[in-house]
């Protein structure tokens, strides 16, 4: 009995509050960062990292946020770990404009705007497809397994990764899914669309990554069998006609995005997990596990380092001329640098 | 450190039983049932040292020798431990399986967590604790469903609009049998207290257990409740259960018999005749050490 109540106790201590760990998720706008952290959504002055206001007013330890929202046209969408979805006045979180609460399970991944319908992914195994006026369900996509990546809407099409070795493209008027590309792993990162190609290129914990034709489902190629690759968790990006992604072990990798032919590799020195991020004309970031952030620029001797104070999960967000790094593990949640790699403002929430 | 030795082999295992079964609920089902069976030993153990101790708290002569010596507490203790020697029973001897066995419930506690991973960061920090030849890649995404239930969220079986809580009122319900059909016997006087401790325990106890069910992930709920069951199964194999006192039609337990009056005191206790006093079945290493008893005319 003692031992019971001793587990108990201790369990009780354990699992008390926030029962789930995640990264800061970020979201840049023309004026405003929000992020998404435990307890709280932030909404900051991107100018000076200032806190404009935060939602909920009073913070509860039964709610939990993570997903970064999506903001358009003075409103903010985003979704909890207490199943809900919201949409709420940009100009203060705690303005809601209506809650869906239809879910079973937690939003954590970015929702996707298409037009008059907001698409929030839940880990219930469900696409849901909200109205942005009146907050009620248009339809819902029944799935397999949790989804937790953000989807990307294309015309009348919506790309959405699943985590059951599948990515899924769904008619956005009705949600029906149209046809699914099969992967060897798990999908855990949106996948990228390529407009001027019409092709999908994506990554999967089955060590690969594919480009498939979004019209037709065809594979356009695949890259990775025997090539020692690792898993790969993120988003690839298209810089210069090189589609350029990394994976767990550090390796960045380019590829012809026509082809699927090794252009390049080279060493992040450590593991990451964020991959790229495309800092438009310039280059790109990799950020490392550990901190380390480093620039690859496209013209020579552009390149440079700096290290968060922090582990980063997640990919840097580059707006305008800012950097945006989310990080856990650190004295503050957002750490700013210049685009030439200066330190900016950081955000720590008020104790 | 921790992680290490006790919280990876506790979550590779678990996978490699998911792999196996691919079932996540009977793999969870699978693992607590095998944890409780290698814990078997320590659990026997720490049951009959507590069982030899309320034997010899129910003792006339250990009450009688704490009566006698209640103002000198430095004889009574002296005492005390004699009477320990005496009948073979060690004071730390549920003190120390228990110990032993509350890092292994912990660690299978976090093995379960960190399988059940549902953000990002939760799949990296699993990623990292698989062994090489268990191939991440094989095992994810693990699938939460199982029956009704998402083992990933709160369990709420839906009928009509009302979810009800199933796991958590069968965790409730699990966690009470288990708690009455292991409480000691009530005794009268200086056991009073611990009586009405156990008591509220065997309150609260559910309740806690089945609010942390309600609470958290239906997967945690799924090895409170088989937890809960293996235990009682295993108290009841050993023969300790009381049945009657959740199932009224049951006869009681036997729980008292007439024993002589063991002296192992001084001569001050001639006078005293043969006392009738009803003691809890004394455990058979107690009863081998016990004295031969000595009856009085």
């Amino acid at each position: 009995m003692a031992l019971l109540v001793l587990a108990g106790a201790v369990l009780t201590g354990c699992a008390a509050g926030v029962r789930a760990e995640s990264t800061p998720g970020v979201t840049v706008t023309d004026d405003y960062v929000y992020v998404a952290y435990m307890n709280s959504l932030y909404q900051l002055d991107r100018l000076n990292g200032s806190q404009v206001s935060i939602f909920p007013e009073k913070a509860s330890a039964n709610l939990a946020m993570y997903a970064p929202p999506v903001a358009e046209n003075g409103y903010v969408y985003f979704g909890d770990l207490a199943n809900e979805f919201h949409k709420a006045t940009a100009g203060n979180l705690t303005q809601m404009v209506w809650t869906f609460d239809q879910a079973r399970g937690w939003f954590q991944a970015k929702p996707a705007l298409a037009g008059d319908i907001v698409i929030a992914p839940s880990t219930d195994r469900n696409v849901y497809a909200i109205r942005t006026e009146s907050g009620n369900l248009d339809w819902v996509y029944e799935g397999e397994y949790a989804f937790i990546a953000e989807p990307v809407i294309v015309g009348d099409k919506i790309i959405v990764s699943a985590q059951d070795r599948h990515v899924l493209v769904l008619d956005r008027i009705s949600g029906q899914e149209l046809y699914r590309t099969e992967m060897t792993g798990a999908v855990l990162s949106a996948p990228l669309y390529d407009v001027e190609t019409g092709s999908v290129f994506v990554g999967s914990l089955g060590r690969e990554m594919i480009s498939f034709d979004l019209e037709t489902g065809a594979v356009n190629w695949v890259y990775g069998e025997g090539k020692d690759l690792s898993t790969v968790w993120a988003t690839p990006i298209l810089l210069d006609n090189q589609l350029i992604f990394t994976d767990t072990s550090g390796k960045i990798i380019a590829l012809d995005p026509k082809t699927g032919e090794e252009l390049w590799q080279n060493h992040a020195g450590g593991r990451v997990i964020a991959g790229a991020t495309l800092v438009e004309d310039k280059g790109f970031l990799v950020a490392r596990e550990d901190g380390t952030m480093t620039f690859y620029a496209l013209t020579q001797g552009g390149d440079w380092t700096v290290t968060v104070p922090g582990n980063i999960y997640s990919k840097p967000i580059v707006g305008g001329n800012q950097i945006f790094v989310p990080v856990v593990k650190a004295d503050a949640l957002l750490y700013t640098y210049s685009t030439s790699g200066v330190p900016g403002w950081s955000f720590s929430p008020a104790k | 450190m921790w992680d290490t030795i006790i919280v990876q082999p506790f979550t590779n295992l678990l996978l490699l039983i998911t792999m196996l079964v691919n079932n996540f609920g009977i793999a969870i089902i699978l693992f607590t049932i095998l944890i409780k069976l290698i814990t078997y030993p320590l659990t026997a153990k720490q049951l009959k040292s507590s069982m030899a101790m309320q034997d010899l708290q129910n003792d006339p002569q250990y009450k009688k020798t704490m009566e006698k010596y209640k103002d000198n507490k430095e004889k009574a203790a002296e005492a005390q431990m004699r009477i320990y020697k005496e009948k073979g029973v060690s004071p730390f001897g549920s003190c120390l399986p228990t110990l032993i066995q509350f890092p292994v419930i912990l660690g299978l506690y976090q093995g379960i967590m960190r399988v059940m991973a549902s953000t990002p960061l939760e799949l990296v920090k699993l990623e990292r604790l698989v062994y090489p030849f268990l191939d991440v890649n094989k095992i994810l995404p693990i699938q939460n469903r199982f029956l009704w239930m998402d083992l990933g969220q709160p369990d709420r079986m839906l009928i009509g609009s009302i979810g009800i809580p199933i796991l958590a009122i069968l965790v409730v319900i699990t966690t009470f049998i288990q708690s009455k059909i292991m409480q000691p016997p009530t005794q009268g006087g200086a056991n009073d207290q611990s009586a009405a401790m156990n008591s509220s325990m065997t309150m609260m106890m559910p309740l806690m257990m089945g609010w942390m069910a309600y609470q958290f992930s239906a997967g945690l709920a799924l090895y409170f409740l088989t937890s809960n069951v293996t235990t009682i199964v295993q108290y009841a194999a050993m023969g300790r259960a009381d049945w009657s006192k959740i199932l009224p039609w049951v006869q009681p337990k036997e729980t008292g018999k007439i024993t002589p009056v063991i002296d192992l005191e001084d001569d001050d206790d001639e006078e005293e005749e043969q006392e009738v006093v009803k003691t809890v079945k004394p455990s058979a290493r107690s009863a081998a050490k016990r004295k031969r008893p000595k009856r009085k005319k």
